[in-house]
C-alpha cells in the first residue's frame, strides 16, 4: 500500500475509505466561499459497488491500493458476473456485474480486455477509450436525411447495444464508441 | 438591422445579466465605481491567496499583486464620503483549482450599503435576482419566499451536537475524529468545512435559500452579532446548491482586523505562501468608514449558471484560463 495525497487524485484509482477498498469515480476540486480548499469525490465500494461521495480536506493523506492488470479474455456471462481467462495462464476470474456497469453493453464474447486484480479478486476493467462493434440493425430509411444539422437515428450494435449514430452510418459498418459516454466516435 | 441574442447563448449570459445589474442600480440611484485589479498591498484575508506580478521600470522592480476581490478599492471609496457604491471587478484567486463551479479568474459584483445591515442585504440580493429574471423573462428561479437557514440550526440537526460548543480546537478534533475524519494537522476552519461538506452541505438542495449564522471565527471582515459575539453577521445565498453571493454586516474594527492580518502574514511567510505586506490602505479606510454598512459579494459567472441552467463554469467563460 503507498500512501498518496489528494494531489495525487485520478479517476479510475483505488484507495481506502472508512477501511474498505473503493474506486475513484469521479472528483473535483471545490474551494468554499472564504476557507480552504477541498476535493469532493464519488467512489464506488468494490464490495457492494454502491457509489457515494466523499469530500477529503486538500492535501490529506490517503491510502492507494495496488491493483494490476491483466489482458484477459471475455468468456460468458454467469450468475451475478463475467468470466474472463487469461490466455497465458488459463486462470479465470469473474468479474462481479456490479464492478462492470455500463460496460456491459459494449462487451463481446471472446474480445480481450484489461481486468483490474486485487489481492486476487477481480475489481474491474479498465475502460478502453474506444471500443469498435458492428452495426446489426439500422434504419436505411432515414439516411437521406437533412444532414446538415448533424441529425442522429438510433441503430443496433452487434453486443445489443442501441446508441446513435449520424444518418450515414449503414447495417454492417464497424464504428467506434466511448464506452464512457455511450457516444458514436468515428468509423472503424 | 438590430441583432438579438439570447441569454441561452451562453458567452451572453453574463454582459445581460452586467446590463440589467448597472439598470437595477441606477434605478436605485447607487454609484458605479471602479476598483483597481493591480495593487501594490492586498487584504492579508485567511485562505484568499494572491496572483503576484512584477512591475519593471528604468527605476528598478516592484511587486504587484491582482485583485483578489475589489473589497480593498470598495472600502476606500467608502471612506471617501461615498455612502452606498456598486463594482463588477474581475477577481484572481490563486492556489484554488478550478472545477465546474469555480475558475481562477471570475466576476465579482460587490456593493455597500451605509447603514444597513446583513439582513438588508438578504432582502436586497433577492431583489437583484428576482429583477434580472424578470427582465430575462426567466421562470425558473422561485418567487415563493426563500428559505433561511441558521448554521447552527442544520449543525444541530445533521451533525448532533451544539456548534458554539465545538468552537475550540479540542472540542472540533473530538467531533471530526468521532465522525471518522482524519484531523491530523487539520485546522478547525478545515475541520469545520469538511463535516460541513459532507453532511449539511449536501442537504441545502436547490431551491434558493440562504445560510445564516456562521461563527464569527471564519468570518473575520463581519461584524459579530450583539447577543451572539461568537456568530458573524452574515449570510450565505445558495441556489442549485451553489454558493452565490455572500454578504455581511461589516467589521470596522481596525486593531482586530490589523492582527488578523498580522498573524495570517505570519502564517504565510512560515509556511512559504503568496502575501503582500499589510495592507495599510485597507487598514485605513476602516477608519474613515463611520457608521454601520452591508457588503454584499455576489460571482457573476454562477448566477448566469442558475439563468442558464448550466452545469459547468467554462461553458459560461470559454476563453478564461481553466
Amino acid at each position: 500500500m503507498a500512501t498518496i495525497t489528494t494531489g495525487d487524485f485520478k479517476k479510475g484509482i483505488f484507495i481506502t475509505f472508512k477501511d474498505e477498498p473503493h474506486q475513484i469515480v469521479e472528483f473535483q476540486h471545490v474551494n468554499p466561499g472564504k476557507g480552504s480548499a477541498f476535493v469532493r469525490t464519488r467512489l464506488k465500494s468494490l464490495k457492494t459497488g454502491k457509489v457515494q461521495e466523499f469530500t477529503y480536506k486538500s492535501g490529506e493523506s490517503i491510502e492507494e491500493l495496488p491493483v494490476e492488470t491483466h489482458e484477459m479474455q471475455y468468456l460468458y456471462p454467469e450468475g451475478d458476473g463475467y468470466v474472463f481467462m487469461d490466455n497465458r495462464t488459463y486462470d479465470q476470474v469473474t468479474v462481479p456485474s456490479l464492478l462492470i456497469g455500463d460496460f456491459v453493453k459494449y462487451m463481446k464474447a471472446n474480445d480481450t480486455y484489461q481486468v483490474l486484480i486485487h489481492e486476487e479478486e477481480a475489481v474491474g476493467i479498465r475502460l478502453p477509450k474506444k471500443v469498435r462493434l458492428m452495426v446489426t440493425e439500422a434504419d436505411e430509411g432515414g439516411a437521406r436525411g437533412n444532414t446538415v444539422g448533424g441529425a442522429l437515428k438510433s441503430v443496433t450494435l452487434e453486443t445489443g447495444a442501441v446508441i446513435n449514430v449520424p444518418l450515414f452510418i449503414k447495417q454492417g459498418e464497424m464504428i467506434a464508441i466511448d464506452p464512457e459516454t455511450g457516444a458514436y466516435v468515428e468509423r472503424a | 438591422m438590430k441583432q438579438q441574442i439570447p441569454m441561452q447563448r451562453s458567452m451572453m449570459a453574463v454582459p445581460k445579466i452586467l446590463g440589467h445589474i448597472r439598470n437595477f442600480f441606477r434605478k436605485k440611484r447607487i454609484p458605479e465605481v471602479i476598483t483597481p485589479l493591480l495593487q501594490s498591498t492586498i487584504p492579508t484575508e485567511p485562505c484568499i491567496y494572491p496572483f503576484t506580478t512584477n512591475w519593471r521600470t528604468i527605476s528598478g522592480e516592484r511587486k504587484l499583486f491582482l485583485a483578489t476581490s475589489p473589497e480593498a478599492g470598495l472600502k476606500q471609496i467608502l471612506a471617501s464620503g461615498i455612502n452606498d457604491c456598486y463594482t463588477v471587478a474581475h477577481a484572481f484567486r490563486n492556489l484554488e483549482s478550478s472545477g465546474d463551479r469555480h475558475l481562477p479568474e471570475f466576476l465579482m459584483l460587490e456593493w455597500y450599503r451605509k447603514n444597513k445591515t446583513y439582513k438588508d442585504s438578504m432582502v436586497e440580493v433577492r431583489e437583484l435576482i428576482l429583477f434580472i429574471a424578470e427582465q430575462e423573462k426567466i421562470t425558473h428561479i422561485p418567487t415563493n419566499t426563500w428559505k433561511t437557514y441558521a448554521l447552527p440550526d442544520l449543525w444541530k440537526q445533521y451533525v448532533g451536537n451544539n456548534l458554539l460548543d465545538v468552537l475550540d480546537e479540542e472540542q472540533m478534533k473530538r467531533t471530526a475524529e468521532k465522525r471518522g475524519y482524519s484531523t491530523q494537522n487539520a485546522s478547525w476552519e478545515q475541520l469545520f468545512h469538511q463535516i460541513f461538506l459532507n453532511e449539511i452541505d449536501t442537504h441545502i438542495g436547490n431551491a434558493p435559500c440562504y445560510l445564516t449564522d456562521f461563527p464569527k471565527k471564519i468570518s473575520p471582515l463581519c461584524a459579530g452579532q450583539k447577543l451572539q459575539p461568537h456568530i458573524a453577521e452574515r449570510f450565505e445565498l445558495y441556489i442549485d446548491g451553489m454558493e452565490i453571493a455572500n454578504g455581511n454586516t461589516e467589521n470596522t474594527n481596525y486593531v482586530e482586523i490589523r492582527k488578523i492580518f498580522l498573524d495570517e502574514e505570519k502564517y504565510r511567510k512560515k509556511h512559504q505562501l503568496p502575501f503582500s505586506s499589510i495592507d495599510q490602505k485597507f487598514l485605513d479606510a476602516l477608519n474613515g468608514m463611520k457608521g454601520t454598512y452591508a457588503g454584499v459579494g455576489m460571482g457573476i459567472e454562477r448566477l448566469a449558471m442558475v439563468f442558464t441552467k448550466t452545469q459547468d463554469i467554462q461553458t459560461i467563460e470559454p476563453l478564461f484560463e481553466k
